[in-house]
C-alpha cells in the first residue's frame, strides 16, 4: 500500500465463503502489479490441475504507483489461461486501479468455486459475496448497470467505483472469453473471462474512501507535476488522444504489415475506408480516459442502425481501437466502419476477446473455403467481407450451439489441430496473433513472450527501428525489453507511457512515495519478476523450443520480406537459452 | 510529423544519393529539428519504393532518380 | 476581481480525474479521491455524460445558512471557508447544497470545502474547468 512497508492482500475463497486479509512485507521485493500478481499466482496455483479447476487462483494486483502518478493506471491479473493451458496475464485500467487503491487492497486473490453464481462487492469497509443467480446469462452492459445500481453506497460511490464483469461467453467457458472493465476497457486476452466463469463469478465491484495521506507532499507534487507535463505535452502521447491507436491503420497498411484476410496478405485494399481518419470522420463521438491518465486514448464510435421494421432505429456507442480494426476488419475483409462497430458491439456484449475471435473466424472462413469444414457445421455463410455471417457466428460461438462452435471456442490452435488447417490458424504459443506482421522480432517476440502478447517485449517496435538485421542483437533486445517491462508493469505503467518513464523518472516517482531504489535495483526487480513468470511457465509445461509456428507466418511478407523458418526457430532457441540462464540466477 | 513540415505531406527532392543525404535535404528545407527527428532511431522509418530500408542498407541505402520514398511514423499501440 | 471555478467545457472531459487528484494532493495532502473538493461523476454509468460537481461560489450560500455552529464563513467573491475549530461535524451543510458540492471527510468528520484555489483548472488538459471572474450582479461566474 502506498506509504506502507507491506503489500495488503485480500483472500477470498468462493467455496467456503472465507475472507481474510494479510499484510505481506516479504512481497515488497516484487514491488506490485505484475511482480506481486505473478508471485501470488505461484504461491496459490496447482500445476497438476486444469486451468478451470476450482482450486486455481485468479489474482488482481495494483502497482507501487497505480493512480499515484500520471498514466500509471493499470491492474495486472494473473491466472491459468484456459486458452493456452499455461501462464495467463492480462492488464486493464478503467477505474479498477483507482478503486483498488481507494479500497485499500494491493492485491486480491480469488480461489475456489461458488456453488451458485455470485459477484463480489469490495469496499474499504466490507467484502461481500452477493448473489448473481438473477444476472447470470445477462449481457455485459446490463450486468454493469445492475451492479452499479446495487453497489451505490448511498450515492457516495458514483465516479469512484469500478465494475468488472463477464458476459455469456465467460459463463459458457469460451477459452478466450474476456472481462469488461467499466464499459470501455477489458482484461481481453488469454481467457480470464472463462476462468471467472468457471468459478461462477459474474463480476466484481470495488469502491473505497481510504484517507491515503501523502508522506512527502512537496516532493511528491514536484515529481507529479514534472511527469504530468511530459505526458501532456509530448507529441508521442498526443497521437493517442487525437486519432488514438487507429492512426496505425494507414501506416501499417503502407508497410504491408496489417494482417489481412487471415494473413493471406499484409495490405488491405480498403484500408483507407477503415482507417483512424475514417472512423473519426464518420463515427467518433467521444474520447475518454482511464482514471489517472490525462491522455485519453479511449475512442468511442457511434453507428445508427435500423434494428426492426417500422423505422425502429437505435444509436450504438462502441469503443474501437487498432487491434479491433485489424481483427474484426482487415483480417475478415470487412470494409466499412459501421460494420466493424456492429461486430465489436456483439463482441463486447457477449464478452470475448476481439483479437482472438477475429483470428478464429478468419481461420473458419478459410477452412470453409477450402472445404475442410462444412456449411452444416458453420450454420451460416462465413465469407470474407460478409459482416452478417460473422455476427451470427459470434452468437453460435458464445452459446456453443454445436460441436464445431464449441471446438472453435477452444481457440485456433485446438480447432485447427482437430479439423486441419494448422498452417493458416494464426496463433503463436496458443494465443491468436496481434495486428503487427512486422518481422522476426514481432513473431519471435509473441511466441516466447510470457503472456504471448506483442506488449511483452515490443518486437513490432524493434522491427520498425531496425536499420539492419542482426539476429543476436534482436534476441538480446527482446529479452532485455521483456525484463524491463516486468519492472514497468509492476508500477503499473500503461505501456503507452513507456518512453516517458525512463529509469530516472521511475526512480524519482518511486522515491517520492518512500521507495529507496537504485538503477541496479530496477534491473534486478525486472529480472526477479521475469524469473518468477518463467518458473510458473515451466511448471505448467511451457517450453519455447516446442512452439510450432503456423507456416503462413513464413509465407506472407513482413516489412523486411518473407521470414525464414530456420532463422525464426534459431532465434527462439537463443531466447530460450537466455531464459534458462535467468532461471538459474540467484536474485534473492 | 506534419507539424515539422508546415503541413506539407509530400515534396520533390534533388541531389540526394542516399537516405542520409535525403535527410540532409529535408533538414535544409524544414529545419534542423526535423532532421534530428528523422535520424532518431525510435521515431520513424523509411520505405524506398515500398521496401523497408533495413534490407537495403539502412541510412546508406542508395537512391536513384524516380525513387519514391515514404517517411512513416512509428506504429505503437496495444 | 475574485475568481471562482466554472465547469464550462465538460463536453471535452475525459474523466481522467487529474483535477480530483491534484485537489486532494494540494489541499489535503492526500492521494485519496474522497478528499477532493471537486468530484467527477457521470449521469449514469460510463456511457453517461460527465459532470463536475464543484462549489459554484454562491453569494448567499445555503451551506452557510444551514450551519448551526457558524463554522462556514463567507468568502470574498463567493462561496465559504471553513473554521474547523467551530465545526462539530453535524453534516447539515451536506444536504443543504442542492448541487451536492459539499463533500464530507469521513476521516476528520468535517466537510471539505472548495477554496477556489484553481489548482484543478491548472491541471485540466482540455480546459473543461476554468477560473472565471465573478460578476457583481449575478454573483456567479460568467
Amino acid at each position: 500500500m502506498v506509504g506502507e512497508k507491506f503489500i495488503r492482500v485480500l483472500h477470498i475463497d468462493l467455496t467456503a465463503g472465507d475472507i481474510r486479509t494479510e499484510e505481506r512485507e516479504d512481497l515488497m521485493p516484487y514491488l506490485g502489479g505484475a511482480g506481486v500478481a505473478a508471485k501470488l499466482l505461484q504461491e496459490n496455483f496447482h500445476p497438476g490441475l486444469a486451468p478451470t479447476s476450482p482450486k486455481q487462483p485468479i489474482v488482481f494486483a495494483i502497482g507501487a504507483g497505480t493512480f499515484i502518478f500520471p498514466v500509471l493506471t493499470k491492474v495486472v491479473a494473473t491466472f491459468l489461461s484456459p486458452l493456452t493451458g499455461e501462464y495467463g496475464e492480462s492488464h486493464a485500467a478503467g477505474r479498477l486501479g483507482m478503486a483498488m487503491l481507494m479500497a485499500g487492497y494491493d492485491a486480491i486473490v480469488i480461489t475456489g468455486r461458488s456453488r451458485k453464481p455470485c459477484y463480489l462487492a469490495i469496499t474499504d469497509r466490507d467484502v461481500n459475496i452477493r448473489e448473481a443467480n438473477s444476472i447470470w446469462g445477462l449481457l455485459s452492459e446490463e450486468t454493469g448497470r445492475i451492479i452499479r445500481d446495487r453497489e451505490n453506497a448511498g450515492g457516495r460511490a458514483s465516479g469512484r467505483r469500478s465494475i468488472i464483469r463477464i458476459g455469456p461467453a465467460g459463463e459458457n467457458g469460451v477459452a478466450f472469453a474476456s472481462v469488461n472493465v467499466d464499459t470501455y476497457r477489458h482484461f481481453g486476452r488469454l481467457g480470464l473471462g472463462a476462468a471467472m466463469g468457471s468459478k461462477h463469478l459474474k463480476g466484481m465491484s470495488v469502491f473505497g474512501e481510504r484517507p491515503l495521506p501523502i508522506a512527502n507532499p512537496r516532493q511528491y507534487f514536484k515529481v507529479y507535476r514534472e511527469i504530468y507535463h511530459k505526458c501532456v505535452f509530448s507529441a508521442g502521447m498526443r497521437k493517442y488522444h487525437d486519432l488514438g491507436t487507429p492512426v496505425n491503420v494507414k501506416s501499417l497498411n503502407k508497410l504491408g504489415a496489417i494482417p489481412t484476410l487471415n494473413l493471406k496478405a499484409g495490405r488491405f485494399e480498403h484500408a483507407d475506408d477503415i482507417s483512424g481518419e475514417a472512423f473519426a470522420e464518420k463515427n467518433l463521438v467521444r474520447k475518454m480516459a482511464c482514471a489517472g491518465c490525462p491522455v485519453g486514448c479511449i475512442h468511442i464510435g457511434m453507428y445508427r442502425h435500423e434494428f426492426d421494421k417500422g423505422q425502429e432505429y437505435e444509436a450504438i456507442n462502441v469503443t474501437y481501437d487498432y487491434e479491433l480494426i485489424f481483427a474484426l476488419g482487415s483480417f475478415l475483409g470487412i470494409r466499412s466502419t459501421d460494420e466493424i462497430l456492429a461486430i465489436i458491439q456483439d463482441v463486447e456484449e457477449f464478452g470475448v476477446d476481439a483479437m482472438s475471435v477475429g483470428v478464429c473466424l478468419g481461420w473458419a472462413t478459410e477452412a470453409l473455403e477450402r472445404g475442410i469444414i462444412t456449411r452444416e457445421q458453420t450454420l451460416t455463410d462465413l465469407r470474407f467481407g460478409h459482416a452478417a455471417g460473422y455476427i451470427k457466428a459470434l452468437g453460435y460461438l458464445t452459446r456453443g450451439t454445436n460441436e464445431f462452435y464449441r471446438d472453435l471456442g477452444r481457440g485456433s490452435r485446438f480447432v485447427a489441430e482437430k479439423y486441419g488447417g494448422e498452417d493458416y490458424a494464426m496463433q503463436l504459443g496458443g494465443n491468436e496473433m496481434t495486428g503487427y506482421h512486422t518481422g522476426y522480432a514481432a513473431t519471435v517476440g509473441q511466441a516466447v513472450g510470457a503472456r504471448h502478447s506483442h506488449l511483452c517485449n515490443a518486437g513490432y517496435s524493434l522491427d520498425q527501428g531496425m536499420k539492419s538485421f542482426d539476429e543476436d542483437k534482436v534476441v538480446d533486445d527482446l529479452f532485455r525489453e521483456e525484463c524491463d517491462r516486468c519492472m514497468a508493469t509492476s508500477l503499473v505503467m500503461c505501456l503507452f507511457a513507456r518512453r516517458i518513464y525512463d529509469d530516472q523518472t521511475m526512480l524519482d516517482a518511486l522515491g517520492a512515495v518512500g521507495w529507496d531504489l537504485t538503477p541496479e535495483d530496477l534491473v534486478t526487480i525486472g529480472k526477479r519478476i521475469y524469473q518468477t513468470k518463467l518458473q510458473i511457465k515451466r511448471a505448467l509445461g511451457f517450453d519455447p523450443r516446442q512452439v510450432r509456428i503456423p507456416k503462413r507466418f513464413f509465407e506472407t511478407p513482413t516489412i523486411h520480406g518473407v521470414l525464414d523458418e530456420g532463422t525464426t526457430y534459431r532465434m527462439i532457441g537463443k531466447f530460450a537459452d537466455k531464459a534458462d540462464a535467468l532461471l538459474e540466477e540467484d536474485l534473492s | 510529423m506534419l507539424d515539422h513540415t508546415r503541413k506539407e505531406a509530400s515534396c520533390q527532392a534533388e541531389g540526394a544519393g542516399s537516405v542520409r543525404e535525403l535527410i540532409g535535404f529535408l533538414g535544409d528545407r524544414y529545419g534542423g529539428a526535423f532532421a534530428a527527428f528523422l535520424l532518431d532511431d525510435e521515431t520513424c522509418l523509411f520505405l524506398i519504393n515500398g521496401a523497408a530500408t533495413a534490407t537495403l542498407g539502412g541510412l546508406d541505402a542508395p537512391l536513384r532518380p524516380g525513387d519514391e520514398i515514404d517517411v512513416l511514423p512509428f506504429v505503437d499501440g496495444g | 476581481m475574485p475568481y471562482i471555478i466554472n465547469p464550462k467545457g465538460m463536453n471535452k472531459c475525459l474523466g481522467c480525474l487529474t483535477c480530483v487528484t491534484v485537489c486532494a494532493a494540494v489541499n489535503q495532502e492526500s492521494h485519496s479521491v474522497a478528499k477532493s473538493a471537486i468530484r467527477i461523476r457521470t449521469t449514469g454509468g460510463m456511457t453517461g455524460s460527465i459532470v463536475a460537481v464543484v462549489c459554484r461560489g454562491c453569494q448567499a450560500p445555503a451551506c452557510k445558512e444551514a450551519c448551526p455552529a457558524g463554522a462556514l464563513l463567507p468568502r470574498p467573491g463567493g462561496g465559504v471557508t471553513l473554521d474547523a475549530d467551530l465545526c462539530y461535524g453535524c453534516r447539515k451543510c451536506v444536504p443543504a447544497c442542492s448541487v451536492g458540492a459539499v463533500n464530507f471527510d469521513r476521516e476528520t468528520q468535517k466537510p471539505i470545502i472548495c477554496c477556489h484555489c484553481g489548482i484543478c483548472t491548472t491541471f485540466c488538459t482540455h480546459g473543461c474547468i476554468m477560473m472565471t471572474e465573478v460578476r457583481e450582479e449575478s454573483g456567479h461566474g460568467g
